[in-house]
């Protein structure tokens, strides 16, 4: 049964490999790419429901990259991972339908979680796939920090 | 001695009296004595008005420093924050997976009662019970960095920010309502409020300034005690007195409160920045700060904000200008 599709990117190694520990027994399939082209490409063969990716990257950041996704892919949700210095940089982007949130970092590891699957269920349940059903503790829905 | 005014550009007042007495030589008596004396007088003048433009550029060039420093700072503070948030991130992920993963490590242990000798299940189950210290204990380290990351952040994201009007009672009670959850607790709040105009500044960072006396008058107190905020005009200041009936401040430590860092409260409670942060922001509003304390008395600390502030309305109106009014 399909399970749904993230996609990490981040120029940050260390980052993705503590999201691919962080979320090792998730069911939903994961992808880690470095490098915001070779996610653009990626997504051709393997599109994803759900995109996480750093605002701050060398060569593409974050906005262009989704600003890429958003003409090829419209209907999968954007989620920027961004420290708070770039909010102003931000807002206009959000209000725009650029990116559907983002996350503060340091994120707090339960709530990535909590925002992954949700934001994962919204977008299958959407597209008419229902998601397994999950035991989810009434934690709060934060957004990161 | 004499050089010719030419040469050096700035005459003294020898050279300038050597030059007229030169010149009218051929003058008569009276004549050159007037001359002089005008000329003199010419140059008292011009001497005083130098003083006078020296101590305003002196005291403008001490104005940028600081602001510059201060700038520098924040941005110094801004970029340490953000370098540090990403490796941040990481830890505190991977310190969650651990748990995770001893507590898989833990069930398969539950579950291989068949496979392990008896002793060998409890070596392993210690092993795990101290592991999962150990992660616990990171993880309070990792939080602690959190916010300490969180406090130079707001510190430095004061740098920017809008002139206001503000009505100092309103302020103060918001400040009381944002720390009333820290301070509920172990004080009884006692205002006396007097009549205040409404001042210039950054009331944001005011609140920040509040917060911080309010949560360190309540620390400073073991059990329950009073916390007093009064305000006054004095001497064209509006004054603002926040008391407490804690533990007072050693006199030994008196002269380094105000120190980056620099905390009385146990490991894992204080970051030292709040009594720092208090007078960078006191500072941006040309005010004064002082304190007064007794050891098993209490602790006072003394904000005073101009009532008239000149440099403040000169920033004021080139923030209008900036913006686009007029």
């Amino acid at each position: 049964m399909y399970k749904g599709r993230i996609l990490f990117v981040d120029d940050e190694p260390l980052i993705l490999q503590s999201i691919k520990c962080l979320l090792r027994r998730e069911p939903y399939a994961q992808d880690y790419i470095l490098n915001p082209r070779e996610a653009l490409a990626h997504i051709d063969q393997y599109p994803p429901e759900v995109i996480i990716s750093d605002f701050r990257m060398p060569e593409l950041d974050g906005l262009e990259f989704f600003a890429e996704v958003q003409k090829k892919q419209p209907q999968t949700a954007r989620i920027i991972l961004t420290g708070y210095a770039d909010m102003e940089l931000l807002q206009p982007a959000v209000t725009k339908g650029l990116i559907h949130r983002f996350l503060f970092k340091p994120v707090s590891p339960t709530a990535f979680r909590h925002i992954l699957s949700r934001e994962l269920e919204v977008q299958l349940q959407a597209r008419g796939q229902q998601p397994e059903p999950r035991s989810e503790d009434a934690s709060l829905y934060l957004v990161g920090g | 001695m004499a050089e010719g005014l030419e040469e050096s550009g700035m005459a003294s007042p020898d050279q300038v009296w050597l030059e007229a007495h030169r010149r009218e030589s051929d003058v008569g008596p009276t004549l050159r004595n007037d001359r002089v004396r005008v000329l003199e007088e010419q140059v008292m003048a011009l001497s005083e008005e130098l003083k006078i433009v020296y101590t305003e550029l002196k005291d403008a060039q001490l104005r940028m420093y600081a602001h510059e420093r201060l700038a520098c700072l924040g941005e110094m503070t801004t970029g340490i924050a953000h370098e540090i948030n990403n490796p941040l991130t990481y830890v505190m992920f991977n310190l969650s997976s651990l748990e995770s993963e001893l507590q898989a490590l833990s069930e398969c242990v539950d579950n291989s009662g068949s496979v392990t000798s008896d002793a060998v299940q409890l070596e392993l189950k210690d092993t795990i019970a101290q592991c999962n210290t150990i992660v616990h204990d990171s993880v309070d380290g990792i939080e602690r960095i959190r916010e300490i990351v969180r406090n130079l952040k707001e510190f430095a994201y004061g740098q920017t920010p809008i002139l206001e009007h503000f009505d100092i009672s309103r302020n103060i009670e918001m400040s009381l309502k944002l720390a009333w959850n820290e301070i509920r607790h172990k004080v009884d709040v006692v205002k006396r409020f007097g009549e205040t105009p409404r001042l210039l500044g950054y009331p944001k960072q005011m609140n920040q300034v509040f917060i911080n006396l309010f949560v360190n008058a309540a620390q400073a107190i073991s059990g329950h005690g009073e916390l007093r905020i009064e305000t006054e005009v004095k001497d064209g200041y509006v004054w603002v007195h926040v008391s407490d009936t804690g533990g007072g401040i050693p006199q030994a430590i008196q002269d380094r409160i105000f120190d980056s860092f620099f905390t009385t409260k146990p490991s894992g409670e204080g970051t030292g920045l709040g009594l720092g942060v208090v007078r960078e922001i006191v500072k941006r509003h040309y005010g004064k700060l002082t304190f007064s304390s007794e050891e098993g008395k209490g602790t006072r600390f003394s904000i005073g904000l101009l009532i008239e502030n000149p440099q403040l309305e000169t920033l004021l109106a080139k923030q209008k200008k900036e913006k686009g009014y007029v």
